[in-house]
């Protein structure tokens, strides 16, 4: 790792949020075609998402039991159904809009509170070690234990699979890695010079950790952040996917796929339509951490 | 110290105890805070006096903290509980089902390993070059693509357009093909990644170009002196991937309605069946714990450094 041996001044950690914002646009600007292509497509599947309302061409959870497993019209004048019905006659051109919309909301959500939560703890398990560190790291090893499928699958029996408790389900059920990447990261950060320089000038604990050690934990959380943006869909999109997620009469990517596999044989798009899309989702995410990983963090690029 | 290495393998196992306490009390207030079971195992017909003699029979009507100190007596003498459901033990049901998906998870993982290893020591040594992008554009996929969407895309090509592979169920050895592909394909990419990533690191420390410059062949030099020193870290994503591989059963086992444990759990989840969920989770859990434990004894043999040290 290589320090700046500049002496401490009380704009460091701002300084270095700055060149962290700074090094991001720089970077944009700068990045490989793969990357630019992930951003539009994110970009428009956000714009689906969000303006769903304006787009469809029916109402989404409209029934109509004579036009049931209609094929896709596709975008012709005639068109009616543009991707044509499922097995109850309902729209799945404006069907997949929601579903995209609901998938996003809850994913994004789901990592704003893992992170949030997860690093607040990694924070506290970082600077405070002794016993606390050590209950939190048993209590985080024994998340870790748990098959994350499994953990999800019975958090949301047990609890019930309303959306703000999917959100929380699926944004906390990982909260182990999250503690585990902060806390490290802490820990580094608490024996760089400029840190303990802060703290020989009598800076409080916590003073350190908020105008210091935060500072410097920004860039490997928008990492880690964007890089379990795509586990948390795959998650959400699993649990909707086998029945325990978003129930009806919500609809997900998931609960879409799970709903087309029982008429693979004669209608496999019902199936693969919202299948690609979970896979467009969470390969744009993905191509988008790996990038901000090898330029925000290089410490860590493998 | 001579005491040291005992020392800390007692501190080992003691803490793999703790997890595995926390994992059962976790798992124990999830599920009594949740909510009735019995809203699940009668019809909303069955009047007030039944419902009560039910909770009776399952225990349901003391308090949280005695059922708690309950079940944990019960645990310690073998005793699960039966399962709401069919009202057998729960060991019997699970353990009845629990081969079915061992023949699906050992394989899966070996083929994850003479996959991912193989590719992941090839993009390296060949860094840079078509072979590696090649090979890190699949493993980048294989990462993206949730498994059931891999499972149905499977179903897809081989059984309904070349109809050439059974769909599901477990009558032949045919059956097998699909599911093991499926799980090992996600975990092969990550061991691929991961190979490739330390591989990478290894080769360029200073021992190596040594090796290189004392003209030894380019295999000696890439894999015995290599891959022996990169396979560390490979080992323990195998050993963290091991409870990934038990959650992925319960989705591939329901895609390919396989008869294992994964589709037992979301059974019982849809079913309300917390007996045996919890059984399930707890079994589960211990298998992760004791496959750490492993792999952290496994570090000793991999890394002789440590046997001189006694640290595991």
């Amino acid at each position: 790792m290589s320090d700046l041996q500049l002496p401490p001044s009380r704009f460091d950690g701002a300084v270095r949020l700055h060149s962290t914002v700074h090094g991001f646009c720089a970077g944009i600007a700068r990045a490989p075609i793969s990357v630019l292509a992930a951003c539009c497509v994110l970009v428009a599947l956000i714009a689906f998402a969000t303006f769903a309302p304006l787009l469809v061409t029916h109402d989404w959870t409209q029934q109509s039991l004579l036009a049931r497993l209609s094929a896709p019209d596709g975008f012709g004048l005639q068109a009616v159904h543009i991707l044509g019905t499922d097995y109850l006659g309902r729209d799945v051109y404006s069907r997949l809009l929601y579903a995209t919309r609901t998938t996003l909301v809850i994913s994004g959500l789901g990592v704003c509170i893992g992170v949030l939560v997860g690093a607040t703890i990694g924070l506290i398990s970082g600077i405070a070690r002794g016993w606390i560190d050590n209950i939190i790291m048993l209590i985080v090893d024994a998340n870790t234990a748990i098959p994350l499928t499994l953990l999800a699958m019975a958090a949301a029996a047990f609890l019930g699979s309303s959306p703000l408790m999917l959100v929380l389900v699926v944004g906390l059920a990982d909260f182990g890695s999250y503690v585990r990447i902060v806390r490290a990261e802490v820990m580094s950060t608490n024996r760089r010079p400029f840190v303990e320089a802060a703290r020989s000038l009598g800076a409080s604990p916590v003073r350190v950790a908020a105008l210091h050690i935060l500072p410097n934990l920004v860039s490997p959380i928008i990492v880690l952040a964007t890089i379990n943006f795509s586990h948390v869909v795959i998650l959400e999109s699993a649990l909707s996917f086998l029945g325990v997620g978003v129930q009806p009469p919500s609809t997900s990517l998931g609960q879409m796929v799970g709903e087309g596999r029982n008429y693979l044989i004669s209608h496999w798009w019902l199936a693969a339509i919202p299948a690609a899309v979970i896979v467009m989702i969470t390969m744009t995410i993905s191509t988008l951490g790996d990038y901000l990983r090898d330029l925000l963090d290089p410490d860590q690029t493998k | 110290m001579r005491w040291e290495g005992p020392l800390l393998i007692l501190m080992r196992l003691l803490r793999a105890g703790l997890t595995l306490w926390i994992v059962i009390s976790a798992v124990f207030i999830l599920a009594r805070v949740g909510g009735d079971p019995v809203q699940y195992l009668l019809p909303p017909d069955i009047a007030g006096p039944e419902r009560e003699d039910l909770r009776r029979i399952l225990g349901l009507d003391r308090s949280i903290f005695v059922q708690y100190l309950i079940y944990l007596e019960n645990i310690a003498g073998g005793d699960f509980g039966r399962s709401f459901f069919s009202s057998r033990p729960v060991s019997d049901v699970f353990f009845e089902r629990l081969p079915a998906t061992i023949s699906l998870m050992a394989p899966s993982l070996l083929m994850a390993v003479v996959i991912g290893v193989p590719a992941g020591v090839l993009a390296a040594v060949y860094h840079n070059t078509v072979i590696d992008r090649v090979l890190m554009a699949l493993s980048f996929i294989g990462q993206s693509m949730p498994s059931f969407v891999l499972g149905i895309a499977l179903i897809l090509l081989f059984s309904l357009m070349l109809k050439i592979l059974p769909s599901s169920g477990d009558g032949s050895w045919q059956h097998y093909i699909m599911p093991i592909a499926t799980l090992s394909t996600i975990l092969a990419a990550s061991i691929a990644r991961l190979t490739r990533g330390s591989l990478l690191d290894v080769l360029n420390r200073p021992f190596i170009t040594f090796a290189r410059g004392k003209g030894l062949p380019r295999f000696s030099v890439n894999i015995t002196h290599g891959l022996r020193n990169a396979l560390l870290p490979v080992v323990t994503l195998i050993g963290m991937q091991i409870g990934a591989l038990i959650g992925g059963t319960a989705v591939i086992e329901t895609v390919f309605a396989w008869p294992g444990v994964g589709r037992l759990m979301v059974d019982s989840v849809i079913r309300g069946d917390y007996a045996l969920l919890q059984f399930g989770i707890l079994i589960l859990a211990g298998t992760v714990i004791i496959c750490n434990l492993l792999v952290d004894a496994s570090y000793l043999l991999l890394d002789p450094r440590l046997r001189s040290r006694g640290a595991a």
